[in-house]
């Protein structure tokens, strides 16, 4: 198992890893791997927008030394069950408002206790900004019309001073009338008039057509 | 640190942390509304937030400062009087010390677990409904529009003996708004079978509410508050502005007076008052609604009392009105 440039990862080849916060049980069917006495679970690109970002030669140091993470849209916990992994020194806390996907969130967290489900909107940050603070790093995959929108909105009411964050901006899908370069632009333009820097801009393929990932700083 | 070209902080900032309401000025704190530091009341405060409400140390703070201008980087607070403002950033002066993190955690848990359970409250469902419906309302107005716009191309017929025939209007682009005609038909039926579906479920999940409101305002307020166990924890002054959230924002931006009467303004007896009355009897339709709110939630059979005691109210509302009439307007 290899080290990489984010902390928290690691790689065999082109496969991404974690370290299994709970060793003996996957979040799904992911690969479990035994390395150097430790267990170590398979970080998949096609699944989790994420390690697409990495895979596709994301900023090195991406989210090292973060101490405390506010993940936007978390769905299932596949992602974030590995940001999690990944700094687990930090508290990552994660909105998800469905709640059809938030009672397998909730589960996922019960052994893992720095991930911390929140069930709410992230179009609302006020209802959570209390309980999360100022957050070094935020990360938002959401899908939804408003998505920059709302990554300018949290990162006003969450994210620290110089924080980091990475919006997966869905650029495609069959609802959405604009082209893809319309949608990147006029994203480009609610961030920078939020005075968020853009740090870099990376499509995802081929694990995912519609996104492209924006990294910020804040 | 705060370098050269970062902006100075405000001078007085209301900062609300997991673990109690702050008033910071000049960079000093002030005053320190600390939360108990039990999982239970710290869960309480989480649960308000989450309903978008404050939480009892803020209210204090609020208090103390009577008024006086401050800022703050939490939208809950703007609507008592608190200005938003970027450079406020939610942060305690460093000498602050924040109490076990796991203390936190625990409480977010059994917020997050019960939020969790107040989710599957089928009274949710008459949430969705009502949006349904106000979806199809949005779409029958475009499809309705351009039906109007459509039908203003037809040629009227021609008088006999024009000499050049128009050219026809193409036969599948008449197929294709025919199409959209019955579309507009199955807009309209859909719409009224959602509002049958609200009518026939809410005396059975909400009897009192129904009772007290009418179905389909009942359904609406419920919609609002986001379920019947929410609006259950609503007090009477939220409830009497709930649905008034457009003209609240207009308030906030200084384009209008706060609002006085949300949904409720819609019920029979306050439209059919006159203006002088609406606000007391629109109180006094609040309270009564909290209650039976309360009652709904906690699944109490129909309450017989709720609505005459709402009626013998408006009563006395309009009789002490006519008693304080001067004589010469009593022609
Ligand atoms: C594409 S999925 C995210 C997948 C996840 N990031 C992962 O990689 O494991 C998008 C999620 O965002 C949630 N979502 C959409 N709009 C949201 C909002 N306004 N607030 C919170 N969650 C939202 C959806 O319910 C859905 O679960």
């Amino acid at each position: 198992m290899d080290v990489t440039e984010w902390a928290g990862v690691y790689r065999e080849g082109r496969q991404l890893y974690t370290r299994n916060a709970v060793p003996g049980r996957p979040v799904h069917d992911e690969e479990l791997r035994r390395a150097d006495g430790l267990e170590y679970r398979a970080w998949d690109p096609f699944r989790s927008k994420l390690a697409a970002y990495l895979l596709h030669a994301a900023p090195p140091g991406l989210w090292n030394g973060c101490r405390s993470v506010l993940y936007l849209g978390g769905a299932h916990g596949t992602t974030a069950s590995h940001l999690a992994e990944a700094l687990p020194e930090a508290t990552v806390y994660v909105v998800e408002k469905s709640p059809t996907s938030f009672a397998p969130l909730l589960r996922l967290s019960r052994d893992r206790p720095s991930l911390v489900p929140i069930l709410a909107d992230a179009q609302l940050p006020e209802r959570y900004a209390a309980d999360v603070g100022r957050v070094d790093f935020l990360y938002q995959d959401v899908a939804q019309r408003q998505q920059a929108a709302i990554f300018v909105e949290n990162a006003r009411a969450c994210l620290a001073r110089s924080g980091r964050g990475l919006l997966m901006l869905k650029v495609r899908s069959v609802t959405q009338r604009q082209p893809a370069p319309v949608i990147l632009r006029s994203a480009r333009s609610t961030l920078t008039s939020a005075r968020l820097a853009v740090l870099h801009e990376s499509g995802l393929a081929p694990f995912s057509q519609e996104h492209v990932a924006i990294s910020i700083r804040g | 640190m705060t370098g050269p070209s970062e902006p100075l902080p405000p001078r007085r900032e209301i900062v609300t942390t997991w673990f109690g309401a702050f008033l910071v000025e000049e960079g000093r704190l002030v005053q320190a509304e600390r939360a108990p530091l039990d999982p239970a009341a710290l869960a309480e405060r989480i649960d308000l937030r989450r309903a978008g409400r404050l939480v009892p140390e803020e209210e204090r703070i609020l208090e103390r400062l009577g008024g006086l201008a401050a800022a703050t980087s939490d939208r809950r607070l703007v609507p008592h009087g608190v200005t938003l403002d970027p450079r406020a950033r939610g942060e305690l002066p460093g000498a602050e010390a924040e109490p076990p993190v796991e203390l936190h955690r625990a409480a977010l848990r059994s917020a997050a677990v019960r939020a969790l359970d107040a989710a599957w409250d089928p009274s949710i469902h008459i949430e969705e409904a009502i949006r349904a419906q106000e979806d199809l309302d949005r779409v029958q107005n475009l499809v309705a529009e351009r039906l109007t716009s459509w039908a203003g191309r037809d040629p009227p017929d021609a008088p006999e003996g024009t000499p050049t025939p128009r050219s026809p209007v193409d036969p599948a682009l008449l197929e294709g708004r025919a199409a959209l005609e019955r579309l507009a038909g199955e807009i309209r039926s859909t719409h009224d079978r959602l509002a049958a579906a609200i009518e026939e479920t809410l005396p059975r999940r909400a009897p009192n509410l129904s009772a007290l409101l009418g179905p389909d305002l009942a359904a609406r307020l419920l919609a609002r508050a986001g379920g019947i166990a929410r609006l259950s924890r609503l007090p009477a002054g939220t409830i009497q502005v709930l649905g008034a959230e457009r003209a609240f924002f207009e308030h906030l931006r200084g384009r209008a007076p706060p609002p006085r009467h949300g949904l409720l303004f819609l019920h029979p007896r306050i439209q059919s008052a006159p203006r002088s009355e609406r606000g007391k009897l629109a109180r006094a339709l609040a309270g009564k609604a909290a209650i039976a709110a309360r009652l709904d939630a906690s699944g109490a059979p129909l309450h017989p009392d709720l609505r005459t005691a709402f009626d013998a109210r408006a009563t006395q509302v309009r009789s002490q009105r006519l008693a304080r009439r001067p004589p010469s307007n009593r022609r």
